[in-house]
This record gives structure tokens, C-alpha cells and sequence, in this order.
């Protein structure tokens, strides 16, 4: 299932456009989001998992039109969104969290058990299955979150930085988990970690003044700040040469 | 985790609530309507008219319970942070609080039909009167409104906070019907408890039906609405929300009558020249007011003083009826649920026959002390007199009154033929009576 942005226009209230014309067409596999502060990536984010309404240009989810209600609640069914800070009732179990979570997305009452642990199996949850969540790490509650959010088997995920605040290892299995789940489905992944999205993403997409400035493949995205910098796009060099990139981006489109 | 306890978890009956969350609140609500109605079981002349007034009337306090319960599932289940409660969700906006409003109102208001089954058990039993259907539906779907209200504050705090708000918002909703009567048409309970003889005004029941669906309604309606993403403007919604202020408005301006008279036929009978009559309903009460009364009426003496009915209040056609009882001979005893007709019937039989204190010019104030005011002497004698003449009705055992104490039957009855005229104007000193001296 494809989400596709045609001259995508969003202001909040009284306030500047945030997305301005952005056109983009994100296809099956893992794509990364980037782009900074102020750029527009938690709107579209929002835009897309129907927390907002777009009002002006087209967004699709595959073919349904988000700029309607019909159009929204039929998207709402094939979506799965992480964001990037939630909380878990600590009174319930990670089985049951994961099941309500896809009875909460539109699966029937006697298909959630079944859901649910499908669903724990490909986050590597499945022993964890009758823990309370208040007593699991950060790692674990991530991939519950994200198990949460496919457990009614959707076509496209979006996650919001996933790996935030994740200790390494923790990072590990949860790129891990997110690359799985991008063999067979859309998964739009928004992020500030470079290295995020050199391990997970098959394409990339920067957001800068309101449009997708960049998209292609990580080795492109790459090759373009190394054109411009001559630095190494991991670490502090790339941290230096994002500012540039952004601006060199932003002075294309 | 055992399996009978991953079990308890799946049952539909909790589903997806942590069954801690409605056991408790349901079992707090069982104890308290339970204790609330405990000492009724043993009550003579329950009738179906109190019983379905109480079905409102004790569900004043497992109702502020029941919306805290409700306030406590919403504020730890619908918060915007919570990976299953996102407004776009397709279900967050209906079926979640529909579900969780279904397990908690499902166990709440089961829990309180649970602690009324045995007053009604017993209500069935006597068999008074008929149900008033309206009364019970009216009073069931209040609960129901309530227990949403609290879900509301819930959904609006998002935290533990919401329990106190939640609760004391309900508590001082149902505590409004004390204040003022105009708010009776929006509240779980009339102010008084009615019984056999009287029933709910015929708008006031429907009225209350009408607004505690439409609180309902909503209530619900705003829940789905503060669930929902993005927020639409309802026409719907809106009129609802119009529609309860409008009903909560409207019985301020123009008052509902709350109860009426509703006297049923009588069952009588004669002794002594006095015509004893209760409401049919009560039929098995005549009995004891007849022996009760009569002895009290034997031991005076004086036929012309005795009043020529003893009727049953559930036979009044209104409360001047009951008022003007003196001077039409009529003695209107109060048969309601819970009344002790051992205790009440000599008294009132008593109270007929003697004058009352207050003509004594004592202010109430009774004393046999040798410094006491003589009124206060006085007012001793017709004390002393209706506390003998009660105790005839058991055969003039203990009446604890010490004037009286050595007094032969026969002896007071003379008394009473003598001193007639001072009596009744309180004009008698302890000293002067025939057997003191």
C-alpha cells in the first residue's frame, strides 16, 4: 500500500504553512523521514495517521483519500502508528496490552488472542507475553508499542523515532524488529538517528521549508552531503554538514 | 500468572479491565446497599410504592461510587499517552468507552440490584401495592447517567484526579434534591420516602426518565466527541447538550407537585363504638390497632371523648383530611413501612384522650420535683396520664411514670369522670389526685 502526497498544503490556526506543496509517494519497504526541527515531520506524520485533516492538495493511503471522513475512517483500519512517546498501563499484561490494541484497531474480540501473540513473536516478545508492562526496560516497552501497533496486521506502520532514548542493544533489536516488518508492508519510520536510518531504510525522504527536498536511497543521500562536505555523513560529520544539507536541499526545491 | 487467573483477565465479564478495577467498587456497592437496607428486612407494611422510591433513594452514595469506579477506568485507560488510546484509532472514539462503560455500569448497577433483591424479596412477600415502573426505570437510568458522568470527568482529567472530581461532582448532584424541591425532577429520590396512599406526581416520574436519558445520551455523545480525531462539530450533539440544559432549567420555573394522594379502599371493622379502617393494603395490620387501641380507649372511660374512627393515613385523600382529624372525630394513625404499631398505636391512642402538654404553659417542660414551677407539676399529672393510658394497651405493665404508679384502673376512670374539665385545661397538681392523698 502506497501513501502518496500530491501538493500537500498544512498551517495550524493562524499560524505560517508547515507543509507547503510537499509531493511525495512512499512505497512498500522501510523509509526513513528525515529533516529538522521545525520542518514539518510530525504534521505530515499527524496528516497521515489521520490525527489532522488534510484540507488542501491530496494524500492517499493507498486509495483511500485522507482529506475526507469516509476517507479517514477507512485508512484508520490499515494503519499501525508508534509515536514517539507512549505510556503502557502498568496493570495490564503485555498479552493482553497487545491484544486490546488490536481489538482498539477494528479486530474482532475472538481474533485478538490469536493477533496478539503473532504479533509479540515477531517483536521477540513472545516469552513476556504475561508480564505486567510496568515492570519490562525501555527496549522491551518500545517493541510492545510497536507489537501494539501491527498486531491487527496493518499495510502501512509509521513510527516516530523508534529508537529514541534506546540504550545500543536495545537500538539493535528494535531496527531488527522494524527491517522484519518492512519485507512485506509499508513502514515509514521518522527519525533524528543517521544511523537509523542507514540500517533500516531501503529509501530516504528530507523534509526542508515544508517539501520533500530529497528522495532516493541512503548511498544517494550520502553521496550528496559527501559531495558537499567531504565529510563522512556518520557521527559528528554528519551533524555538521545536516545543516548544509538542509539549506543546499531547501535552496533545490 | 496462573491460568485460572489469565482466565478471570479474558472473561468477557471484566474484558479489558483489570477485574480488581470493577470487583472492588461492585463489592463496596453491594456492602453499602446492603447495610442501607439491612435493617428493613424486619419491617411491618412494606409496600411497593416505598420499595420503588428506595430503589432511587439508596442509590444515592453506590452511585457516587459507581462514577468513581467509571472516572478511575477512563482517567488510567483513555489517556492520550496510551499506545491503545489514540484518537485515531478506529475504535477509541465509540466502542472503547461503550466497552468500558458496559463492564463498569454492568458490574456497579448489577452489584446494587444484587443488595436490593432482598428488600424486594421481602416487599414481595406483603405484597403492598403495585411496582411504579416509571419510579424504578427512572431511578436505574440516573444510576446509568451518573456512572457516565463520572466517566466524563475521567476522560476530561485523564488521571487519578478524576476519582475526586468525579466523586464529589456526583455526590453534590445527588445531595441537590435536599436543598431545594425543584430539583426532585432531576434527582435519583424525593426528598421524603412515600408509601402506600400517595404516589409520584404523574409528570414527575416520566420527567426524570426523560432527563436522565437525555443526560445520558449526552454524556456519551461528549465522550466520543473528546475521543475523537479530528473534532467535528455535531448539530446532534449539540442539541443534546441544549436539551439537558433546557431540562434542568425547566423545574425551576414552573415546580412539579411530587407526590399525590392516591387512597386505596378500605378495610374496617368495629369495637366499641370506634370504626377502625386501613388502607386494604394493610389489612393485616388491623388486627393489632384494634387490640392496641381499644384497651387504651377501655381504660379512659369516657365513650363521648373517644373518636368515633381510627383510620389509616394511606386513606387520606389529602393532608387537610388528616389535619381537621380532631374535629371530626377521626384519630389518623401514620401505617407506613417500619412502624411499630406497639409503640405508636397506645401513643397516639393516648395523645387522643389526653390534653397535650403544651396547655400546661411549662413549654414542654415536665418536672415533679417539690421546686419546680407548678405548670411544670401539671404538665407531670397529663404526662404521667398518657404514659398510663398507653400502657393499658399491654394490660397497664410498667409505664415507668411514678404518679400513676399505685393508681387501680377504676380509681383513675373515676378520676378522669371527675376532674374532667381541669384536666383538659391542665389545672391538676400532682397532690390532688384520689390516690396520692
Amino acid at each position: 500500500m502506497h501513501i502518496t502526497a500530491e501538493d500537500l498544503e498544512f498551517a495550524h490556526l493562524g499560524r505560517r504553512k508547515v507543509l507547503d506543496g510537499l509531493t511525495w509517494t512512499v512505497g512498500p519497504g522501510v523509509t526513513g523521514l528525515l529533516g529538522p526541527n521545525g520542518s514539518g515531520k510530525t504534521t505530515f506524520l499527524s496528516l497521515v495517521v489521520t490525527l489532522l485533516p488534510a484540507r488542501k492538495g491530496r494524500l492517499l493511503l493507498g486509495d483511500h483519500d485522507l482529506s475526507t471522513a469516509a476517507g479517514r475512517s477507512g485508512a484508520r483500519r490499515a494503519l499501525g502508528f508508534v509515536p514517539q512517546r507512549f505510556s503502557l498501563a502498568g496493570e495490564l499484561t503485555v498479552e493482553d496490552t497487545v491484544a486490546y490494541a488490536a481489538w482498539v484497531h477494528g479486530l474482532a474480540r475472538r481474533e485478538c488472542g490469536r493477533a496478539a501473540e503473532r504479533a509479540l513473536d515477531l517483536v521477540g516478545l513472545g516469552d513476556l507475553s504475561d508480564l505486567r508492562t510496568r515492570v519490562l526496560s525501555g527496549g522491551q516497552r518500545q517493541r510492545v508499542g510497536i507489537a501494539a501497533a501491527l498486531a491487527h496486521d496493518p499495510r502501512v506502520l509509521v513510527l516516530d523515532e523508534p529508537t529514541a532514548g534506546l540504550d545500543p542493544g536495545q537500538r539493535l533489536r528494535v531496527r531488527e524488529v522494524v527491517a522484519r516488518l518492512g519485507q512485506d508492508r509499508t513502514v515509514l519510520v521518522s527519525t533524528h538517528l543517521i544511523e537509523d536510518v542507514a540500517h533500516l531504510c531501503t529509501r530516504v525522504g528530507v523534509l526542508a521549508g515544508g517539501r520533500v527536498g530529497f528522495h532516493g536511497t541512503f548511498p544517494e543521500l550520502e553521496a550528496l552531503v559527501e559531495d558537499d562536505s567531504g565529510e563522512s555523513i556518520y557521527g559528528s560529520g554528519f551533524e555538521r554538514a545536516y545543516d548544509r544539507l538542509i539549506e543546499r536541499i531547501g535552496e533545490r526545491a | 500468572m496462573s491460568p485460572s487467573a489469565a482466565r478471570l483477565r479474558a472473561s468477557p465479564l471484566f474484558w479489558p479491565l483489570p477485574p480488581a478495577f470493577v470487583l472492588v467498587p461492585a463489592g463496596l456497592i453491594l456492602a453499602m446497599t446492603l447495610a442501607g437496607t439491612w435493617d428493613q428486612f424486619g419491617w411491618r407494611a412494606l409496600d411497593w410504592v416505598y420499595l420503588c422510591a428506595q430503589v432511587g433513594a439508596q442509590a444515592r452514595l453506590p452511585v457516587v461510587v459507581a462514577a468513581g469506579a467509571a472516572a478511575l477506568v477512563a482517567g488510567r485507560f483513555t489517556r492520550r499517552s496510551l499506545v491503545f488510546a489514540q484518537p485515531w484509532q478506529p475504535r477509541a472514539d465509540r466502542d472503547v468507552p461503550l466497552r468500558h462503560a458496559a463492564v463498569v455500569v454492568g458490574w456497579c448497577l448489577g452489584a446494587y440490584l444484587a443488595g436490593m433483591l432482598p428488600l424486594t424479596f421481602v416487599t414481595a412477600a406483603q405484597g403492598s401495592g403495585t411496582p411504579d415502573a416509571v419510579a424504578v426505570a427512572g431511578a436505574l437510568t440516573g444510576f446509568v447517567a451518573l456512572t457516565l458522568l463520572g466517566y466524563l470527568c475521567g476522560v476530561l482529567a485523564r488521571g487519578l484526579l478524576a476519582v475526586p472530581v468525579a466523586v464529589g461532582t456526583v455526590f453534590l448532584l445527588t445531595s441537590l434534591v435536599f436543598v431545594s424541591d425543584s430539583w426532585t425532577a432531576l434527582s435519583l429520590q424525593l426528598p421524603f420516602d412515600p408509601f402506600l396512599g400517595r404516589r409520584e406526581a404523574a409528570a414527575l416520574g416520566p420527567y426524570r426518565l426523560g432527563f436522565f436519558l437525555l443526560l445520558t445520551v449526552a454524556v456519551a455523545w461528549t465522550v466520543a466527541w473528546l475521543l475523537r480525531a479530528p473534532r467535528r462539530f455535531s448539530a446532534v450533539h449539540g442539541a443534546a447538550v441544549a436539551a439537558v440544559a433546557v431540562t434542568v432549567v425547566l423545574p425551576h420555573l414552573h415546580p412539579f407537585p411530587l407526590v399525590v394522594r392516591a387512597p386505596g379502599p378500605a378495610v374496617c371493622e368495629e369495637h366499641g363504638g370506634v370504626r377502625y379502617c386501613v388502607h386494604e393494603g394493610h389489612a393485616e395490620e388491623l388486627a393489632a390497632i384494634t387490640a392496641l387501641a381499644a384497651p387504651v380507649f377501655d381504660a379512659y372511660g369516657l365513650t363521648d371523648a373517644l373518636p368515633r374512627q381510627v383510620r389509616d393515613q394511606s386513606l387520606a385523600r389529602g393532608d387537610e383530611e388528616v389535619f381537621d382529624g380532631p374535629a371530626r372525630g377521626v384519630l389518623w394513625l401514620p401505617v407506613h413501612p417500619g412502624w411499630d404499631p406497639y409503640q405508636q398505636v397506645p401513643a397516639f391512642a393516648a395523645e387522643w384522650l389526653a390534653p397535650d402538654v403544651l396547655r400546661c404553659g411549662s413549654e414542654g417542660v415536665v418536672s415533679l420535683d417539690r421546686n419546680a414551677e407548678p405548670q411544670e407539676r401539671r404538665a407531670a399529672v397529663v404526662h404521667g396520664l398518657k404514659a398510663w393510658l398507653a400502657s393499658q394497651a399491654f394490660g397497664g405493665g410498667a409505664h415507668g411514670d411514678t404518679l400513676f404508679a399505685d393508681a387501680a384502673p377504676d380509681r383513675v376512670r373515676a378520676w378522669i369522670r371527675q376532674d374532667r374539665e381541669r384536666l383538659a385545661s391542665c389545672e391538676v397538681d400532682p397532690e390532688e389526685l384520689p390516690w396520692r392523698t
